[in-house]
């Protein structure tokens, strides 16, 4: 061998060996020894870093192994990879999308005997729960209400939207007539948020357990909200509301309400930064209810949960059940509840700004909100279907009858 | 001329020189092969791997109940294919894609090429325009599709509908009425094309010789004339690779639908490839998605080849 291919060849083992240096640094001393916790989340680091830190803080002899994937079908879609292909995390997120599948296929522990769970709320646990068993800990929940612009509905001289759906219906149609646009909804994103919170409060009246829905043999998700449907596009043919809110995204409707462009939007607390740095009269009001026979509720729904890997054991499956008490300790609640999540856990008292303070107490702590795609299997199926269908719906192209039937057949080929 | 001069060496050997000579040829042909081989190996690789390979799992996973969950899956025949005929949606899909991708086809064609003639002609800032042409096609088309989302808002404060108040006009229900949200696509898809497609004629167009132009006009020949039979014959392969590009980018397009109207309102601008995403990733369906997916294949397939034949045999009547 000649000197010159020698060389080459030492020089490459050196560079190969160079590329292995940082490798090494991986696996670094300070964490040698560690139970190493796998966890998917779907929060980015910057949100997830201090839970973390502070748990590794508390718990030194634990390291966590931080990944994230963006919600929700991004998430769900790279943690199905990583089940399947044997990479599981220890500790991944559970929700309505991807709940059925992680209990069918025995990815998810069952958690409903844990000690952390004790003082999680009722609602929370039948959100990731079947059969009487829960796979997730769930410590928020989220509801929608109207946002309003006090300075256009006092033109009208309305302080605040009515609490009935008549009245509220009565004072789009005075607005319309004032000059003012009285209200968008995002058809263009999502369904329309006044068919679920019209539909939680016919289902208490009737007694039904929303829980049962999903365990009927035939599910016909369309048929059975064809009352609200009924009520709720009376928005267009009788309150005047621009059939364009199905072109309308979120942006847009924010945008239309932070230049006083828009009297109300239906809307939740996520956006009310944004309607505070724009320095506009705003405040925020609960759905309207159906009438006085009916219970308000609002469109709501338990916030994701941690589920433990079904697989763990030992020192891992130790460390897992520790993260989650961590993560349902009074530090981590106060963190979330700082950060402006509404926790719902029984005995912790939570703040939320004076304007979301309604919807808080009325339906969000009392469990008063509904959710439709919850409460059926293929609720990412139900989903997509429900906006174009509701969205025919509101540009006159189908009726409600017509609506519901589409909504079923969908559904019916699906399972 | 070498050719002739070695046809006249082999012919005056002797019969066994002439055996050995045609061996060694044979055999440094293969050498040749064998050479070529080893340089397309990577690439052969890398389409095994990353097209042959996927593409046989998918043609597998359409006639299982495979839901991303679990690997043990059923076979359950043909039920996926028969879903995929059925369902609504994904024939309202199939309808607007074949719809998108022919008139956008067509709609690029016709005013690229009227646009490259006159790229081609000397004029004050003719670079500037081309560049200005050009940079339409820059920005990716999910981006055009949010920008304009804005543009063709239904709401009075849309761009457009400030524009028609300007003179008197009411609002029009752009993005909120199924017509009028399928031309919107269309017209974006087109106007963000017409750059590239123009640029593409015009490096053809730079290769026609003057000549032919020159002996055109001595023979009497008008403007037209030479338009139609000296330019557009001049420019079949342009036209043929050119539509071949914008059928098959046509027929898979996702992005701008998607990021302008997420397929609605209702599914007026679903399209197959959001449907395969969705049902197939979004919805844990792999089975449904699988089966769309095969048959979107054989079908793209079919339309390209069928649209390579018809241009080559246009193209060969020009020749």
């Amino acid at each position: 061998m000649s000197m010159k291919i020698w060389g080459k060849r030492m020089l490459a083992l050196a560079c190969a060996g160079a590329m292995l240096v940082p490798l090494a640094a991986c696996g670094s001393d300070a964490d040698a020894g560690k139970i190493r916790l796998s966890y998917l989340s779907w929060d980015n680091e910057q949100t997830s870093k201090p839970y973390i830190d502070e748990f590794e803080k508390e718990n030194p002899d634990i390291k966590i192994d931080f990944s994230y994937a963006p919600p929700t079908s991004e998430y769900i879609s790279t943690l199905q990879t990583r089940l399947v292909g044997n990479q599981a995390p220890d500790v991944f997120i559970i929700t309505s999308e991807n709940r059925d599948d992680l209990i069918d296929n025995g990815y998810a522990k069952d958690l409903t005997d844990e000690s952390f769970m004790k003082n999680i709320s009722q609602a929370n646990k039948d959100f990731v729960g079947r059969d009487g068993k829960t796979y997730g800990m769930s410590i928020t929940s989220w509801g929608s209400g109207i946002a309003y612009n006090k300075d256009l509905l006092k033109q009208v001289g309305y302080d605040e939207p009515p609490a009935n759906w008549d009245d509220f219906l009565k004072l789009c149609k005075k607005l319309k007539n004032a000059g003012i646009e009285p209200f968008l909804e995002p058809n263009a994103d999502e369904p329309s948020r006044f068919i679920d919170a019209f539909q939680g409060s016919i289902l208490e009246k009737k007694g039904v357990d929303p829980t049962t829905l999903s365990t009927q043999d035939n599910q016909t998700p369309g048929t059975d909200e064809l009352e609200a449907i009924k009520e709720y596009i009376r928005l267009y043919d009788e309150g005047g509301v621009t059939r364009d809110t199905v072109g309308i995204s979120g942006d847009d409707m924010k945008t239309q309400f932070t230049n006083g462009q828009v009297a109300m939007i239906v809307d939740g607390a996520w956006d009310f930064a944004t309607f505070e740095q724009a320095g506009m009269n705003w405040d925020f009001a609960p759905m309207p209810k159906l009438g006085d026979d009916y219970t308000q509720y609002a469109q709501g729904s338990a916030s994701p949960a941690w589920a433990i890997y079904a697989k763990l054991d030992g020192d891992k499956l130790k460390a897992a059940e520790k993260f989650l008490t961590f993560l349902s300790s009074k530090w981590a609640l106060q963190k979330r509840n700082d950060a402006g999540d509404a926790v719902t856990v029984d005995g912790f008292d939570a703040t939320v700004m004076t304007q979301y303070q309604k919807v808080y107490d009325q339906d969000i702590k009392t469990g008063k909100y509904y959710l439709h795609t919850n409460f059926y299997s293929k609720p990412d199926i139900l989903k997509s279907e429900l906006k174009a269908q509701n969205q025919q719906l509101v540009q006159g192209q189908i009726t409600p009858d017509q609506y519901a039937k589409n909504i079923d057949a969908k559904v019916a080929a699906a399972q | 001329m070498s050719a002739t001069m070695q046809g006249s060496a082999v012919g005056n050997l002797p019969p066994l020189d002439e055996d050995l000579y045609r061996r060694r040829r044979r055999a440094r042909g293969l050498h040749e092969d064998v050479t070529s081989f080893w340089f397309l190996l990577p690439i052969l690789a890398v389409f095994v791997v990353l097209f042959l390979v996927p593409l046989a799992q998918t043609a597998y996973f359409s006639f299982t109940d495979f839901n991303g969950y679990s690997m043990d899956m059923n076979w359950v025949g043909l039920d996926n294919y028969k879903k995929v005929f059925t369902d609504p949606s994904t024939l309202q899909g199939l309808g607007f894609t074949i719809l998108y991708a022919i008139v956008v086809m067509v709609g690029v064609t016709v005013i690229a090429i009227p646009l490259a003639v006159i790229l081609n002609r000397k004029f004050v800032g003719r670079d500037f325009v081309r560049s200005v042409f050009f940079f339409f096609s820059v920005p990716s088309l999910a981006i055009m599709g949010m920008v304009w989302k804005y543009i063709f808002s239904p709401m009075k404060t849309g761009v457009v509908n400030s524009v028609l108040a300007a003179f008197g006009l009411g609002p029009v229900p752009w993005l909120s009425n199924n017509s009028l949200a399928k031309f919107c696509v269309i017209f974006i898809a087109i106007w963000a094309q017409i750059g590239w497609h123009a640029t593409l004629y015009l490096a053809f167009l730079q290769a026609i010789p003057a000549d032919l132009y020159e002996q055109a006009t001595v023979d009497g020949a008008n403007k037209w004339q030479q338009f139609a039979h000296i330019t557009l014959p001049q420019l079949m392969p342009g036209i043929v690779t050119s539509t071949f590009l914008l059928m098959s980018g046509g027929l898979k397009v996702y992005d701008l639908p998607f990021t302008m109207t997420k397929g609605g309102p209702g599914y007026s601008t679903y399209t197959v490839t959001q449907s395969i995403i969705q049902q197939g990733i979004g919805q844990s369906q792999y089975g449904i998605g699988s089966a769309l997916a095969v048959l979107f294949f054989i079908a793209t397939g079919v339309v390209v080849f069928l649209q390579m034949g018809i241009s080559n045999l246009i193209s060969r009547r020009f020749e």
